[in-house]
């Protein structure tokens, strides 16, 4: 059933537990995210936040709890999990860019081997979102022949060519020098703005105060804290200590 | 205090210059890697040492020794074994060979450059193969000398007895002489020098002249000893006694004691029959000659009449060489070609014929022995009848280099043809139909296609040739071959099978079939495969023996070829796959396009090293004399090369980390 109300949360989560072994790694994790909302996951590391945001797109695998994308439940139905994936776009810390494939072929890939695109089309889509992150000229290159920063706006091409309706991000530019950072930002901000629902695990507090809608803060496994960025990041306001620990830290 | 002293801006600009010219080229190359330090130019000089004095025997050896008549007059034998006597089946082989030359030119344009340096090697290689025999043709070819006559001639226990006729072969229009060996017979130090083809009686000779020198010099330190006074007496005694009896056996020399310089002979050729007097001429002076231009092909016999009783004369043939006799069975064949069928086996009937070829040139013929009185005549063959003495740089090329490049030639120079006519083709098609980029070039296309359906062209093409007579490197490469084409498939489902853990009896079946056949030598597969299988089941006994060694060595390599797949899947690290999943792609997809690329291109050197193991596998080499074994050595190490040479060019194709990584 896809719901096409635009006041319907498009991702549900409700209390997701999973562990690793005997590790509870997240715990009655609950949190709904609207359409063209951008999330910003933040927390001390180890804290579950990429587990959680594989979660999503099934990645890792759930014990309990619920997790419904787009009207869509996610179980061990296969044709579920293959349609939620399609609907869902990643981009890794690692990039995870093919590197025996030419920048071009790195995008038209999965597009026309899972929506059977043809080459034509996959190509010519391929360029208009090598021009919208701003690299159409290494379109024929191989990814080792790119920098950092290139090949994480190439992985972001990748996933937007499969036209999803969420992004997920994993700490996108903690593999990257500083000067490339603000690069990928860049493209993430105008993707934002063009009102894609995200999710973005990341440490670029900068970032999340100027586009995030909403602020979620992991501590071993929970969601101990979320608000607007604007009352997050205020020390003024009250926090949970594990927050206000966090915060000091960085700010 | 003035504040620059913290502070510096630097304007003055340094040029960029070349590199000291010590440090590139050939130069910087010879420093760099021979002359790095003293220690290095130590073991440089060392090895430099080692390596010529190595070259320099070596070719000594293979220049006036080594008996290189082996491979000539074999090369088909080493190539197509059996095959060789059916000349259906050597068309074919070598359609095969044209075709696959074609294949390789197309593929050279379609992924590959060839520069004019390259073009300009293929060209001095034309060159060199129509020059060497061009010039070593025209040199004068070594005499045969026989022993004829009626003296026996005595070397350590053995008796060699002169023969006073010979049956030959030779070719029409060829001239053949025969003069009294005056040259040799002039002294014993000339007789103890020889460098023809002698026959057993005449090496005896040789020997016992080089006995007698040997026996002169021991007599002359002698002699020196017993001047010295201060000589013991009971040495000086055994001396003596030693001098008495060298110098009495040392009386008659080695010419006198066989009457070689009693009289001429009087020789004549006769017809196959036996019988027909063709040419006959006295011989009693050096100039006296017998030339005789042969009429036809075939078998024609020499004869000495000796004139005088009691004598022997040395006789000097030119044009006359020592034949090899081979035999082979081969499938008999109807006037129309077709293989004759044993109406009860169904099988081919199988006849047996025996050839006779010369071992200074290719020519041949399967015409039967003369006979004499009923009985064959005494043959010039090899075995009897050695290159004796040690070979001077002519006789090499006459006999050895200048043939075997000719031989070489017939084959090498059309696949070069066909190489560069492939190549040409496709340069061709590449410019008048240009790719519009990022599509490949079409001649990539072509050789793509090409090669997907050479099997079948290769199996249209000898399908029809006996598999029992299938033989030689031929037999070598069709098993490597199908080894590796029908193994890769094998071996990749097996690898990919291991890693399957969510298909837990597929995964124990593929470890199972991996780790049994790993366990065994290949040569127990084989001998499973041609002994063992057809008493299991006696219907597999019609299947031919080289078609259950090619699944033999198919199962075998693909278990090797699993686990190096393995060790490729193994290296590929995990954020691919989840790449590749969270782009929505299925677990075949993943598998096809993003794994198994990656896997495979970094097991490449591993799965060549497999492939030019497979191929040397794959044959029992019989050494036939070092000679043979060299020559085989070469050719599998060109094989070997160009095996290595393709997967650098992989290697180096279409990965970024490759690229990356390559300085
Ligand atoms: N595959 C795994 N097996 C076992 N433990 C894991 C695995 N992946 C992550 N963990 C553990 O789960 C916890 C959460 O990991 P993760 O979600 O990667 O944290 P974060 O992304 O917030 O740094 C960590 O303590 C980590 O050690
Ligand atoms: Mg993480």
């Amino acid at each position: 059933m896809k719901s096409n109300n635009p006041q319907d949360p498009i991702i549900v989560c409700n209390k997701i537990n999973k562990w690793y072994g005997d590790f509870h790694v997240l715990r009655d994790v609950s949190v709904e995210i609207q359409q063209r909302e951008v999330v910003v996951v933040i927390g001390p590391s180890g804290s579950g936040k990429s587990t959680f945001i594989r979660c999503i797109n099934r990645l890792e695998e759930h014990q309990e709890g619920d997790i419904i994308v787009d009207g869509i439940p996610l179980g061990n139905d296969i044709r579920n999990i293959a349609a939620i994936r399609s609907e869902i776009g990643m981009v890794f810390q690692q990039f995870n860019l093919f590197p025996h494939l030419t920048v071009l072929q790195n995008i038209t890939l999965a597009p026309m081997q899972v929506r059977r695109q043809s080459r034509a089309e996959a190509e010519r889509k391929a360029m208009e979102l090598l021009e919208r992150v701003r690299i159409p000229e290494q379109a024929n290159k191989y990814p080792g022949q790119l920098s950092g920063g290139q090949q994480q706006r190439v992985a972001i091409a990748r996933a937007l060519a499969m036209e999803p309706k969420i992004m997920l991000f994993d700490e996108p530019t903690s593999a990257l020098d500083p000067e490339m950072i603000k690069e990928v930002l860049e493209v993430m901000k105008d993707l934002a703005r063009s009102g894609m629902t995200m999710i973005c695990v990341t440490h670029e507090m900068g970032f999340a105060q100027e586009v995030a809608d909403r602020i979620l803060f992991f501590d071993q496994g929970r969601i101990v804290e979320e608000g607007d960025p604007h009352t997050f990041f205020n020390l003024e306001v009250e926090h949970h200590e594990r927050t206000r620990a966090f915060l000091d830290q960085i700010l | 205090m003035t504040p620059d002293s913290y502070k510096r801006i630097y304007t003055q600009d340094t040029p960029r210059r070349h590199a000291p010219v010590a440090s590139t080229g050939l130069l910087g190359w010879l420093r760099h890697n021979l002359f790095r330090s003293w220690f290095d130019t130590i073991l440089t000089l060392i090895a430099g040492v080692l390596v010529v004095n190595v070259l320099i025997g070596f070719l000594q050896w293979s220049i006036a020794d080594a008996n290189w008549y082996s491979v000539l007059r074999n090369l088909s034998n080493l190539m197509i074994g059996s095959m060789q006597a059916d000349p259906a089946a050597i068309d074919r082989v070598n359609l095969m060979t044209l075709v696959l030359a074609f294949g390789i030119g197309v593929s050279l344009r379609a992924w590959s450059r060839v520069g004019l340096r390259g073009w300009g090697i293929v060209a001095l290689l034309a060159a060199v193969i129509v020059a060497v025999p061009a010039l070593t043709n025209p040199l004068p070819k070594p005499d045969s000398v026989i022993v004829t006559g009626s003296l026996p001639v005595v070397s350590g226990s053995v008796t060699e007895t002169p023969i006073n006729t010979l049956a030959f072969i030779g070719g029409q229009g060829e001239t053949v002489s025969v003069r009294l060996a005056s040259t040799l017979t002039a002294s014993d130090e000339a007789l103890s020098r020889p460098a023809n083809f002698g026959d057993r009686a005449s090496d005896a000779l040789f020997s016992a002249a080089r006995a007698r020198l040997a026996s002169q010099a021991r007599l002359a330190t002698i002699e020196a000893s017993l001047q010295d006074t201060a000589l013991p007496d009971n040495e000086r005694a055994v001396l003596t006694s030693e001098r008495d009896t060298l110098s009495a056996a040392l009386e008659a020399t080695v010419i006198g004691t066989y009457r070689l310089d009693a009289g001429g002979a009087s020789v004549r050729i006769l017809a196959n029959d036996g019988i027909t007097l063709l040419a006959e001429a006295t011989l009693t002076t050096p100039d006296d000659q017998l030339t005789f231009t042969l009429p036809s092909s075939g078998w024609y016999v020499l004869q000495n009449t000796a004139t005088v009783e009691g004598t022997n004369v040395l006789l000097a043939m030119n044009g006359i060489y020592p034949a090899l006799e081979r035999s082979f069975t081969r499938p008999s064949l109807n006037p129309d070609g077709s293989p004759v069928l044993d109406p009860r086996t169904n099988q081919p009937r199988l006849v047996s014929i025996t050839q006779h070829a010369r071992v200074t040139d290719d020519f041949a013929i399967a015409e039967p022995v003369p006979k004499l009185d009923g009985a064959d005549a005494t043959r010039y063959l090899f075995v009897n009848n050695a290159y004796r003495g040690s070979r001077p740089l002519n006789d090499y090329l006459v006999l050895h280099l200048g043939p075997f490049v000719e031989r070489t030639g017939r084959v090498l120079l059309p696949i070069l043809g066909l190489v560069a006519l492939g190549y040409a083709l496709m340069q061709a098609l590449d410019r008048v139909l240009p790719p519009t980029p990022p599509a490949p070039k079409l001649s990539r296309r072509v050789a793509f296609w090409m090669w997907a359906l050479m099997p079948i062209v290769i199996y249209i093409i000898i399908a029809s040739t006996n598999p029992q007579a299938w033989g030689g490197l031929f037999l070598t490469f069709l098993l490597t071959a199908v080894g590796i084409v029908v193994s890769f498939p094998i071996g990749v489902l097996l690898a990919l099978g291991r890693r399957a853990d969510d298909l837990p009896v597929v995964k124990y079946f593929c470890i199972l079939v991996i780790e049994f056949v790993r366990g065994v030598p290949l040569i127990t597969v084989l001998f499973l495969a041609s002994l063992a299988l057809p008493l299991v089941n006696p219907a597999l006994s019609e299947v031919p023996g080289a078609v259950r060694a090619m699944v033999a060595i198919t199962i075998f390599s693909a278990a090797y070829l699993a686990e190096n797949v393995r060790g490729g899947l193994q290296s590929i690290p995990p954020g691919q796959v989840e790449a590749a999943k969270a782009l929505g792609m299925n677990p075949v997809q993943v598998t096809l396009r993003i794994t198994l690329p990656q896997a495979l291109r970094a097991v490449i050197p591993a799965l060549v090293g497999q492939c030019i193991s497979l191929f040397k596998d794959t044959s029992l080499v019989a050494i036939v004399g070092l000679a043979t074994y060299l020559f085989i050595s070469i050719v599998y190490f060109i094989f070997s090369f160009v095996m290595a040479y393709v997967s650098r060019k992989i290697e180096d194709s279409g990965s970024g980390v490759a690229r990356q990584v390559k300085l």
